[in-house]
């Protein structure tokens, strides 16, 4: 077994504890529930673990199979986020072709594109030659109504959806000098800092929580996501070994990405707000 | 109609489309066509479910060949059945309206 193998194992392994854990203290809280009353705090939480589980076993099975396990993956998460998506964004029947070419043909292009490791390609496909030509393939039908809120949000969807998610497998394409094959375990960082760094800011939100960021969005505060930077920075210092940074260098990285991923987190609430979801 | 008939004495389910056509207008539905008020007379005690697509426009309007892979959502309202002595013309317009009243609002 190699090292990268043994130390996805490990994750994985130490992943389900949590997990398991996790799971156990919300069937106890449940079980001492009076019956008939249901706490949404609660309910809320188990949603959450429950889908931290499906999240371990597939990014654990998909770092097993390696590159084109995480590569399929992400394909996955892609189009499922871009489905809806643009379920809630503004469209016609003028944009028909080009939503399904974003569909068929631009999401597979860019996995095509982050898998065979062309980065000049992948980080200007979408910003670039999408955000180009699919106004094109709209404007070709004639219709003026909303046009640019149309191709706007078209291109919204595209940038997250496909891009931003794209660009967590094209972690592995880094060449990091004395990391080797490692670059795997990149992938595993990012999403165990973020994911944990949720958790435990949600935790610390509703513990000691006061000041919301922005009360008609989300009830996130400002003392969970500082708590919850604070232990995303502490998980990412533990996590240093699979790393290329060094504990202190793994312990900044760990607080960027967290914390961007609050307040992206706060950008997708206001999009969700906005169209009553 | 002899055929729904027969379908529905064998006990099956059947999914009518009482527009009869592809919506390509602005409005909510079309209006409703005879049939499905034919059908409700002639087997009164059979449900009819009220039954709103939400999204199917978006995911293949007509006239186009790709489906788009959007979200698509079904909302099942109360049964409604023909009412002794009721006309062609409210019943078909109580049945549509039961079938907007599911519609999701617009919200783009």
């Amino acid at each position: 077994m190699s090292p990268t193998t043994e130390d996805i194992l490990l994750l994985a392994f130490g992943s389900f504890g949590i997990l398991i854990a996790m799971t156990f203290v919300g069937e106890v809280l449940r079980a001492r529930e009076e019956p008939g009353f249901n706490n949404p705090v609660l309910d809320t939480y188990m949603t959450r673990v429950q889908s931290w589980w499906g999240m371990v076993a597939f990014v654990g099975a998909a770092l097993l199979l390696g590159k084109p396990g995480i590569m399929t993956l992400f394909a996955f998460a892609s189009f499922a986020a871009l489905r809806e998506f643009l379920t809630l964004t503004a469209k016609a029947q003028a944009d028909h072709l080009s939503l399904a070419l974003a569909f068929f043909a631009v999401l597979p292009l860019q996995y095509i594109f982050v898998g065979l490791g062309w980065d000049g390609l992948y980080a200007i496909f979408i910003p670039v030659y999408a955000f180009l030509l699919l106004p094109i393939v709209s404007a070709l039908r004639g219709y003026s109504n909303r046009f640019l809120m149309r191709v706007a949000e078209t291109q919204w969807a595209l940038m997250i959806a496909i891009f931003c998610v794209s660009h967590v497998p094209a972690l592995m394409n880094l060449d990091i000098a004395g990391y080797g094959d490692r670059s795997l375990l990149l992938v595993a960082f990012l999403v165990m800092v973020v994911q944990l760094g949720d958790l435990l800011e949600y935790f610390f939100g509703r513990r000691i929580g006061k000041n919301c960021i922005a009360h008609e969005l989300s009830p996130k505060t400002w003392e969970g996501v500082e708590c919850g930077d604070v232990s995303a920075m502490l998980i990412g210092g533990l996590l240093s070994g699979i790393a290329p940074f060094g504990v202190c260098g793994a312990v900044a990285m760990a607080g960027v990405a967290s914390l961007v991923g609050m307040f992206g987190s706060l950008v997708v609430s206001a999009i969700k707000r906005d169209r009553g979801v | 109609m002899d055929k729904i008939i027969a379908a529905l004495d064998e006990g099956s389910s059947l999914i009518i489309f009482p527009e009869g056509n592809r919506n390509m207008t602005d409005d909510p539905l079309l209006p409703f066509k005879a049939g499905l008020y034919n059908m409700g007379v002639a087997r009164p005690e059979v449900d009819l479910v009220p039954t709103w697509v939400a999204n199917l426009t978006a995911i293949m309007p007509k006239g186009e060949i790709i489906p788009l892979p959007l979200i698509c959502t079904e909302t099942f309202g109360e049964p409604i059945h023909v009412k002794d002595g009721e006309s062609k013309d409210d019943f078909l317009k109580r049945a549509s309206d039961a079938l907007v009243a599911l519609a999701p609002e617009d919200r783009t």
